[in-house]
């Protein structure tokens, strides 16, 4: 069994002591664990994140596994406690709180609890736009990472991170929603949860400007 | 004021009836104003000045 020192040593070798104590000291909330949360999860405990606080309330079907990080074997289990499994498997010595809860405009200050950024990883729009409204009128400092526009087949290279205030970044390529019939795709959704991931590393370490 | 990049020269008497006839869907939305997210919540209270520089993000499905 490796130590808490050796996974550490580990990281720092690859990131820089400086950047790795950065990352280690840093919580982190996702909200909602599908196409977009479960691989900005994995991404962000990759990266040695010291506290990972992973919200959602549904469990792995089926149609999850083409696109989520998720497998066969976790059908019918909750995906909070899905993910916290896989990322023990990465680093044990994470900080994982899994909350199996709905996000309501009631609780999501409760959930979302003291988390220094927010990665919006809902699906539904009103979701988004709720979880971004209620965080920027009840929280002072809390910064969120947001994903909107990343279904279809169009080109990857339209998914774009943007800032829109030094408290609120989107990544996605804006405009292709479910609501226009287009399929969720595994690529181009990665890709999204890929640049809210990286977005979030660059707000850690200091590089805010998209 | 500009909004989404657009000069709009004339009066609103608040936030909600310039995203209202501008046909922005509220529930879908955030309202970016000089550098800061103006919740919900004040879209009633918060009368557009002249000199702002608005831009609203309209949310798509998918995640």
């Amino acid at each position: 069994m490796l130590e808490a020192a050796d996974i550490y040593e580990a990281l720092c070798q690859r990131h820089t002591a400086e950047k790795q104590e950065q990352l280690k000291n840093a919580r982190i909330a996702v909200a909602g664990l599908g196409g977009l949360g479960s691989h900005v999860s994995i991404a962000l405990a990759r990266l040695g994140i010291g506290c990972l606080r992973l919200i959602d309330y549904d469990v792995v079907d089926i149609t999850n596994i083409f696109r989520q990080s998720y497998r066969l074997q976790h059908i019918g289990q909750y995906k909070t406690d899905c993910m916290k499994a896989q990322i023990a498997e990465i680093n044990p010595y994470i900080k994982v709180e899994a909350v199996t809860k709905k996000i309501t405009p009631e609780n999501v200050m409760e959930l979302i609890g003291d988390a220094d950024i927010v990665c919006e990883a809902l699906d539904r729009k009103e979701s988004k736009a709720m979880l971004i409204n209620k965080i920027m009128e009840r929280s002072g400092d809390k910064i969120v990472v947001a994903g909107s526009g990343m279904a279809g087949t169009d080109s990857g290279n339209r998914i774009l991170t943007r800032k829109v205030t030094n408290r609120f970044y989107v990544c996605g390529d804006g405009i292709s929603g479910l609501e226009d019939g287009l399929q969720l795709m595994a690529p181009r959704v990665a890709l999204c949860a890929m640049h809210e991931a990286n977005m979030i590393m660059r707000i850690l370490l200091g590089e805010p400007e998209e | 004021m500009r909004l989404n990049g657009k000069e709009i020269n004339r009066d609103y008497e608040n936030l909600e009836q310039l995203l209202l006839e501008h046909r922005f869907e509220l529930k879908y939305i955030a309202v970016e104003c000089n550098g800061r997210i103006i919740p919900r919540s004040e879209y009633s209270d918060y009368i557009p000045q002249p000199e702002d520089e608005m831009e609203v993000v309209s949310f798509v499905g998918g995640g």
